[in-house]
């Protein structure tokens, strides 16, 4: 293992662990909404980690899915915010779970998706994600510096899986979506569990 | 510039510091630490996943990744099973098995074919899921839970793999044929704790 590759996976455990527990409250950082509602995205792992699944996902199947994702998705996100459409009350958790499970789970079969369908599965996940949690203030601002923060990770995510060759980068990809699907599904059970 | 690469770790071992409070949390799935930790809290868990990785290493491609790729999903559905209450018989005997059993192939080196070594590790992963499931307590935070349970299954996981790699020299592999007979002595006593 290379120092760069090194250095990088030292970077994401310290990303990975900044987030504290999440809590329903816009992220205050005092540079204004723009640079709230960025950071409220990039603390929130129900949402973020979803959506760097599949961009990883997108980006393992080819440029036209990358390209299709960082926009469809955020999109779809933005527009489900601004329209203030909502998942009813207390289906959040269970769907957010579901898409941790379906979004896992295809990226850790590698399975081999069309353009087309990858683009749908990008509009739903951007708009369940939006529907279960949104943008939390309602500010303008704050939504856009959201889905922008959403356009940015989704184009990184993806140009990384895009630039791997198969080999061991490819299954440790594949061993992060058998992970992710594996929280989906323990959050499914935990849900359950935690219902009266 | 080698010591800055390591200023993120020391920033997150800072943040990790929990803020101090009258009183202790006892028994909460409070949250990522939490999850962290239930996986390595028992040494009949340890032991048998570590082993899933040194088994799959000294199988080689595909099992090696193989198996790390499975296990996590099938022991997550264990995990789902407990959580939503569902029984599964003889879950602590099965926990010692895997022990007995995965530290015996290890020892013997046993050249199982992919379905059946995947089918041994997926329905002992199922019994490990199944009494973490079932013994979780009542938690706050159940996304962060699940993702520190998961990352240190697969840490876990990625250990053995790592120990196993020592598989190409001689020494290597009579190392891990004892290691193999270390786990499979462990999961006996297990066994013998279970009956």
């Amino acid at each position: 293992m290379t120092d760069a590759m090194m250095r990088v996976i030292r970077f994401a455990a310290a990303l990975a662990l900044l987030p504290g527990v999440a809590s329903a409250h816009l992220v205050s950082t005092g540079f204004g909404p723009v640079t709230d509602g960025a950071w409220h995205f990039v603390l929130s792992p129900e949402q973020f980690l979803p959506m760097a699944a599949f961009a990883l996902l997108a980006g393992l199947r080819g440029p036209v899915h990358a390209r299709q994702t960082m926009f469809v998705l955020p999109l779809a996100w933005l527009a489900v915010v601004v329209t203030g459409a909502a998942l009813p009350l207390g289906w959040g958790p269970i769907v957010m779970a579901g898409a941790f499970l379906l979004t896992g789970g295809l990226l850790a079969a590698d399975v081999k998706l069309p353009p087309t369908l990858v683009a749908v599965l990008a509009a739903l996940l951007g708009a369940v994600s939006a529907g279960a949690y949104g943008a939390e203030d309602g500010s303008i601002l704050a939504t856009l510096g959201a889905a922008f923060t959403i356009f940015v990770v989704l184009a990184l995510v993806s140009s990384a899986a895009l630039s791997l060759r198969g080999g061991w980068p490819v299954i440790a990809v594949r061993v992060l979506g058998s992970w992710t699907a594996a929280t989906g599904l323990l959050l499914v059970g935990w849900t359950l569990h935690s219902r009266p | 510039m080698k010591r800055l690469s390591s200023l993120p770790l020391a920033l997150a071992l800072a943040l990790m510091a929990a803020p101090a409070e009258a009183h202790i949390r006892q028994g909460e799935a409070s949250g990522f630490l939490s999850g962290l930790a239930h996986p390595v809290s028992g040494l009949d868990h340890i032991i048998a996943m570590v082993a899933v990785g040194l088994w799959g290493a000294q199988l080689g491609a595909p099992a090696i990744w193989l198996l790390p790729v499975t296990f996590p999903m099938v022991m997550a559905f264990g995990g789902f099973l407990g959580l939503i209450g569902i029984p599964l018989p003889g879950v602590e005997i099965g926990i010692a098995v895997s022990g007995v059993l995965l530290g015996a192939a290890v020892l013997l080196e046993f050249k199982a074919p992919l379905w059946l070594a995947a089918m041994l590790v997926g329905v002992f992963g199922m019994y490990h899921g199944h009494a973490h499931g079932a013994e979780l307590p009542p938690g706050e935070d159940g996304l962060l839970y699940s993702l520190g349970f998961v990352l240190a299954t697969g840490a876990l996981h990625a250990a053995g793999i790592a120990i196993g790699t020592v598989h190409r020299w001689n020494w290597g592999r009579l190392a891990l044929r004892l290691a193999g007979a270390g786990i499979s002595l462990g999961g006996v006593a297990f066994l013998v704790e279970a009956l």
